[in-house]
């Protein structure tokens, strides 16, 4: 484990050689880095393309969309098509009877008949009983 | 608490600072240059949309190579790559070719040698030893840089170091 923490002490492009690793390997390790690096390396309008590129992405983040013409229209006439069918559907619905209104009436025949009698309906079995007494009273 | 946020008015120097390192470590991680370009710009995109999350605990640097690794291992995890891999798995790392030194011939041909068993020592590594041989040694990390990069332990970022230069010894000394 000694070499372990050796090697990870210092990269390959370190110059100390107590690093767990030979010389070689070591070469080896840094003609592979500088490898990697050339194979990376792009000319000068490579990375200014890729630049544009990256921020012309993002200026595109950071804009809202543009409202579309097409949509706008398309709503607007989908409101239109919704109030015309609302209107249509108000008007031709079928005429229900006026339930509300007739028993508005009966209240009022009821009313005109309890003031048309001389005692309240809920006296008229003691009035009747009243008449008989009078009645057998009279034949008396 | 310090707000660590990255303005947008940053990014263009962020992008002009780091584009460089990006494309070299998706290129080193997808091998394939069109696709490690498009892959750059996908990065620092990525990295625009959520920079709110940028907390500052790490730098700007590990945090891009994060996300382009994150971007690297869903790319190499796609079907379709994976299969035009498996048809020419040694065409693809004609971007990574060696490329021409100044001494002698001979000096040349077993530098080329030596490169060309590490690189293929590499190609054998898993995604996540090669990552890891690719932050230390081309990148030059340090490994606590290197775990919160991966966001693995310390140890376990030793065992891949470990691994993947044993592999790599090996090779060199079977090449020789």
């Amino acid at each position: 484990m000694g070499e372990i923490k050796e090697i990870h002490r210092s990269p390959a492009s370190d110059g100390e050689n107590a690093d767990g690793i030979s010389e070689d390997l070591k070469e080896a390790l840094r003609e592979f880095r500088n490898s990697v690096h050339a194979a990376s390396d792009r000319p000068g309008l490579f990375w200014k393309k890729q630049h544009e590129a990256i921020m012309v992405g993002l200026n595109d983040r950071c804009t809202p969309p543009k409202r579309r013409p097409v949509l706008l229209w398309g709503s607007a006439a989908l409101v239109v098509l919704m109030c015309c069918l609302f209107f249509f559907v108000q008007n031709s619905k079928a005429p229900t009877p006026d339930l509300a209104a007739g028993s508005d009436q009966n209240l009022l025949i009821e009313v005109e008949r309890a003031l048309n009698q001389s005692s309240p309906t809920a006296l008229a079995p003691a009035v009747f009983l009243e008449n008989e007494i009078e009645q057998a009273d009279k034949k008396r | 608490m310090q707000d660590h946020s990255i303005e947008p008015d940053d990014f263009e120097w962020i992008v002009v600072h780091h584009q460089k390192r990006i494309f070299r470590t998706l290129l080193f991680l997808v091998r394939d240059a069109d696709a490690a370009e498009t892959l750059t710009q996908e990065c620092f995109l990525r990295a625009f949309r959520n920079r709110d999350r940028f907390r500052g605990e790490s730098n700007v640097a590990t945090w891009l190579v994060r996300i382009a690794i994150n971007l690297a291992h869903d790319h190499n995890r796609n079907r379709h790559w994976a299969f035009w891999r498996r048809l020419a798995p040694t065409d693809r790392i004609d971007a990574l070719k060696v490329p021409s030194v100044q001494p002698s011939p001979e000096q040349v041909l077993v530098d080329t040698e030596l490169v060309n068993a590490v690189r293929s020592a590499v190609d054998r590594l898993s995604e996540r030893q090669r990552t890891v041989f690719l932050l230390r040694f081309i990148e030059d990390m340090p490994l606590e840089a290197i775990a919160e990069t991966m966001e693995l332990e310390l140890g376990t970022v030793k065992t891949h170091l470990h691994r993947a230069v044993d592999a790599v010894r090996s090779a060199c000394t079977k090449g020789k």
